[in-house]
C-alpha cells in the first residue's frame, strides 16, 4: 500500500504540483483545482500540502450519500465515481485533513486518486524540491509521517 | 508571420474608469502571432492607444497588465506579468515584469489581459472573477500599506485571492511608487504604482473561477518534468536556490564595481555578502511553479532583500549593518516604493549636501552617508510626500529644486535611475545596455555579462552568432552582444517566464528559444519556430523603440552617467577603469547600425509600418 508524503519544511510554496494534477485530470491549467492543495500565507510565513492520506474508515466515504465514495480494500486509494457524485460536498465538509474539495466548475468533488492509471504521479514528477513522495506506507511510518 | 497560435488564449478586458464601463475582446490573433503576449502583447497596445506627449498622471494615460504566453501553465518559472504604461517617472516607456501567484491567477480567472482607460471618481478597486472584471469602492483600504491591504481584502472579499495592489507611495503618486503583489514581488521600476494612483486604483483582486485550457497535457507535464530535472542539475540555479541574488554582491565588490556611497567609491563591506545575510533568513520560497527559490523569508516578517537592496539601500548609502539594511528593505516593500530608485534618488541627495550644493535651507536636516535614522525618516517622509520627502518623491525630475539642474551626480539615464547596484566603469557591454535600454537605466533589458565568465570562443560563436571580443573592457563587438542579449530577454517577457532559468542572465545554459517553442506547442498547439520567437524578442525591441522615439527620445538621450565618464573606479580589481567617450559614441554607432535605426537611433517609418500592421489586417480599431 502506498501513501503520497508530504514536507513542509521541503515545501517552497510553488503549486507546481496542484497545476499539474489538474492538468493531468482536467486538462485545465489551474491550481484550485489540483487534488493536492498548498496552503501558503507569505505574511504568516507557511507552506503546508494538504492530500489525502487514505484513513481507515474514511469520513468522506461514510458521509457520502450518493454512494459515489468507495474504499479500494487492496490499495486504500478512495474511488470517485464522478457520475454519482450530485456535488453535495458534504465529503468536504467532512473530511479532517483538507483533502476532498469542491470543484465549483464542475459541482463536483475533487479528490486524489494517486494518478492510478497514468505512467507518474503528476504532482510527484512536478515537485522540484522533493517535497512530495509517494511511498510505502510502512516506509513512510517509518518517518513519522514527514519525509 | 504565418502559423496557428492554436488554442492560446488572449483575452482582453478594457476598463473605462471614468466611464465605470467593461468590456472584452479577443486580441488579434495576429497580434498575438507577432508580439505573443505579456511585454510584446502590452506595447503592441500601449503604442497604439497612447495619444503622444500627455502627462503620465493623467486620465489619459493607459494602464495595461498583462500575462505572458505561458503565464500560468505550470511550466516551470511560469508566473510572470507586465505592466505597461508611460511612466511619470522617465515620461517616457514604463514597463515592469513582476513575478509572484498574481499573474497565474488572472489567467486562472478567465481574462489575460487588462487595459486601464480614463480615472475612477472615487478610490476603487477591481475584482476579476469568472471571466468578468467588476468595479468596487475601496475607501476603506486607503492608508494601507502593501501587506495590510491584501490581507484586509482576502478577509473582505476572498480568502484564496491573489492581489495586486499599491502602497502609501501610490496613492501619493511617488514617481517611483511599485506596483505590489505578496509581501516582496513588485512590477517595481518607473512608477507603476504612481499611475495607478493617479487612476485612482487601489488594488486588482483575482479570485479564479475558469482555469486554462492545455492542448496536450500529457506532453506539457512531461516537457516540463524534463526542464525542470534539468534546471534543477544547474549549478548556477542550485546556488541561486540557495543563497538567492545577494551572491552578486561579492562578485561586483571583488571587482571594484559596487556602487558605494553615490558611485564615490567602488567596494564595501563584507557584512552585505551572502552568506551573511543568510544568518537573516528563515527559509527560501517559490514564485508560481517556480523550480528556483530564490526568495528570502527573512526573520524580520518581511521577504528579500535581493542584491539590488542591498547594494542601493546598503553601500549605496553607506549602511553596513546587516540587519538594518533588511529593515529598510522590508519597510520599502510595505510602503511600495521602487528600492532602485529610492536608493539612487536618496545617495544623489547626500552627496550633494556632502559637497555643499544643498543645505539645510533645502533639506530641513544634516544628510549624511551611514545614517540609518535619517534614511528611515525619508523613506517615511518620501512615500507621504511630506517635507522634504515631497521634493526626492519627484525622482529625477527634483534636479533643479536640488540645485543639480543636470543631475550630474545622479546616476541616471532618461531620468531612471539605474537599477543593477553594478558600476557599469568596467564592463562596456554592460554600459551600452543601460544606455540603450527603452525604459532608461536598466539592467533586465540586456544585462550582457556572460563575458566575466571567460567563456570559450566557440561557445561565444555560438551564443552571439558572431566573432564577440570575450574581453569586457573591450568596445569592440559589444553591439552584438546587447542585441542578442535585448532580444532574448525581451522574447522571455512575452512568453511569461522567470529569466533567472533562462538563456544569458547568469548562464548560457538554460532555457532557450527552442524550449520556448516546444512549450508554446504543448501547452496551447501553438506553431511558433524558435526564428519565429527570436524576431518578436527584435520587433518588440523595435517598437518600444518607436514608442520612446515618439515621445522624444534620440542619440543624446543613449548616454551614460557623468561619472562613468569622467572618473575612474576608485578601489579594486576595476581601478583605473571608466567609460571613453569617444569609444562609446563607436559604439553607439555600431549599435544603430545592427539594429537597423539611423544614426539618431530613430527607427525607420517602413519598420513603424510594418510593426502596427497586424492591427490593420485585422481590421481591428
Amino acid at each position: 500500500m502506498k501513501r503520497i508524503y508530504t514536507n513542509h519544511s521541503l515545501c517552497s510554496g510553488c503549486r507546481a504540483c496542484s497545476v499539474a494534477c489538474a492538468v493531468a485530470h482536467f486538462g485545465v491549467a489551474d491550481d484550485s483545482r489540483g487534488a493536492i492543495q498548498i496552503l501558503r500565507d507569505p505574511v504568516l510565513g507557511y507552506e503546508v500540502q494538504t492530500v489525502c492520506r487514505l484513513c481507515d474508515d474514511p469520513e468522506c466515504v461514510a458521509a457520502c450519500m450518493a454512494s459515489a465514495l468507495s474504499q479500494d480494500p487492496e490499495t486504500g486509494r478512495i474511488r470517485f465515481d464522478r457520475e454519482r457524485c450530485v456535488g453535495c460536498w458534504m465529503c468536504v465538509m467532512v473530511c479532517p485533513h483538507r483533502a476532498a474539495l469542491p470543484d465549483r466548475k464542475a459541482g463536483k468533488t475533487i479528490i486524489c486518486d494517486q494518478c492510478e492509471g497514468r505512467d507518474s504521479v503528476a504532482c510527484v514528477a512536478a515537485c522540484s524540491t522533493g517535497a512530495i513522495a509517494f511511498v510505502d506506507v510502512e516506509e513512510g511510518a517509518n518517518t513519522g509521517g514527514q519525509r | 508571420m504565418t502559423g496557428s497560435i492554436g488554442r492560446m488564449r488572449s483575452r482582453t478586458a478594457v476598463v473605462d474608469l471614468s466611464q465605470r464601463s467593461v468590456r472584452y475582446e479577443n486580441t488579434p490573433p495576429e497580434v498575438v502571432r507577432n508580439y505573443l503576449g505579456g511585454r510584446g502583447v502590452n506595447v503592441a497596445y500601449l503604442h497604439r492607444l497612447l495619444r503622444p506627449g500627455v502627462d503620465p498622471l493623467s486620465p489619459e494615460n493607459v494602464f495595461i497588465i498583462g500575462t505572458g504566453a505561458l503565464t500560468g501553465t505550470g511550466c516551470p518559472n511560469s508566473s510572470r506579468f507586465n505592466v505597461t504604461t508611460k511612466s511619470p517617472e522617465s515620461n517616457i516607456l514604463g514597463d515592469a515584469n513582476c513575478g509572484g501567484f498574481f499573474g497565474p491567477k488572472l489567467r486562472y480567472s478567465g481574462v489575460d489581459r487588462i487595459i486601464m482607460l480614463g480615472g475612477a471618481p472615487e478610490l476603487g478597486l477591481l475584482k476579476v472573477e469568472d471571466g468578468e472584471v467588476t468595479i468596487h469602492g475601496a475607501g476603506d483600504y486607503w492608508g494601507l500599506d502593501v501587506v495590510e491591504t491584501q490581507a484586509a481584502l482576502r478577509k473582505d472579499m476572498e480568502p484564496s485571492a491573489e492581489i495586486l495592489t499599491i502602497g502609501p507611495a501610490g496613492e501619493n503618486r511617488v514617481r517611483f511608487a511599485c506596483v505590489m503583489t505578496g509581501v516582496k514581488n513588485a512590477a517595481a521600476r518607473g512608477g507603476m504604482g504612481a499611475v495607478m494612483g493617479s487612476k485612482n486604483v487601489k488594488a486588482v483582486v483575482a479570485t479564479g473561477g475558469n482555469g486554462l485550457e492545455i492542448a496536450d497535457p500529457d506532453g506539457l507535464l512531461e516537457l516540463s518534468r524534463q526542464i525542470k530535472d534539468y534546471l534543477i542539475d544547474s549549478s548556477i540555479i542550485k546556488v541561486l536556490g540557495r543563497v538567492g541574488t545577494p551572491l552578486l554582491y561579492e562578485v561586483s565588490n571583488h571587482l571594484g564595481a559596487i556602487r558605494t556611497r553615490n558611485s564615490q567609491d567602488s567596494s564595501f563591506e563584507h557584512t552585505l555578502d551572502a552568506e551573511v545575510v543568510h544568518e537573516h533568513v528563515r527559509k527560501m520560497i517559490s514564485c508560481h511553479s517556480c523550480v528556483v527559490h530564490c526568495r528570502h523569508r527573512n526573520v524580520y516578517r518581511g521577504e528579500g532583500p535581493e542584491y539590488t537592496t542591498i547594494g542601493l539601500l546598503g553601500a549605496n548609502l553607506g549602511i553596513a549593518d546587516t540587519e538594518r539594511v533588511i529593515h529598510l528593505n522590508n519597510l520599502v516593500n510595505r510602503l511600495g516604493l521602487d528600492v532602485s530608485s529610492t536608493g539612487g534618488i536618496l545617495s544623489w541627495a547626500m552627496e550633494l549636501y556632502q559637497r555643499g550644493i544643498i543645505d539645510d535651507s533645502t533639506t530641513g536636516e544634516p544628510l549624511r552617508f551611514g545614517d540609518y535614522d535619517l534614511v528611515v525618516r525619508l523613506i517615511h517622509s518620501i512615500a507621504r510626500r511630506e517635507g522634504f520627502g515631497a521634493v526626492l518623491a519627484e525622482s529625477s525630475q527634483a534636479a533643479a529644486q536640488l540645485n543639480d539642474p543636470e543631475g550630474k551626480y545622479l546616476t541616471a539615464i532618461k531620468g531612471l535611475p539605474q537599477s543593477d547596484p553594478h558600476d557599469c566603469r568596467y564592463i562596456k557591454a554592460f554600459a551600452l545596455g543601460i544606455a540603450t535600454a527603452s525604459r532608461g537605466a536598466d539592467h533586465l533589458r540586456s544585462r550582457p555579462t556572460l563575458e566575466v565568465f571567460s567563456l570559450p570562443q566557440e561557445l561565444l560563436l555560438e551564443i552571439y552568432g558572431a566573432d564577440v571580443d570575450r574581453d569586457p573592457i573591450s568596445y569592440r563587438t559589444k553591439e552584438v552582444v546587447v542585441a542578442v542579449h535585448e532580444n532574448i530577454y525581451a522574447a522571455i517577457d512575452a512568453v511569461g517566464i522567470c529569466k533567472f532559468v533562462c538563456h544569458g542572465f547568469n548562464s548560457p545554459k538554460l532555457l532557450k528559444y527552442e524550449h520556448f517553442s516546444q512549450l508554446l506547442d504543448r501547452a496551447f498547439g501553438a506553431e511558433f519556430s524558435a526564428d519565429d520567437l527570436k524576431e518578436i524578442g527584435r520587433r518588440i525591441v523595435d517598437l518600444e523603440r518607436a514608442f520612446i522615439n515618439r515621445e522624444g527620445i534620440r542619440r543624446c538621450d543613449d548616454t551614460l552617467p557623468w561619472r562613468y565618464f569622467e572618473e575612474p573606479l576608485p578601489n579594486g580589481l576595476a581601478k583605473g577603469h571608466r567609460v571613453d567617450r569617444e569609444k562609446f559614441n563607436g559604439m553607439i554607432d555600431r549599435y544603430y547600425g545592427f539594429r537597423g535605426w539611423n544614426q539618431e537611433g530613430v527607427v525607420s517609418e517602413e519598420r513603424i509600418a510594418e510593426m502596427v500592421a497586424p492591427w490593420v489586417e485585422t481590421g481591428s480599431r
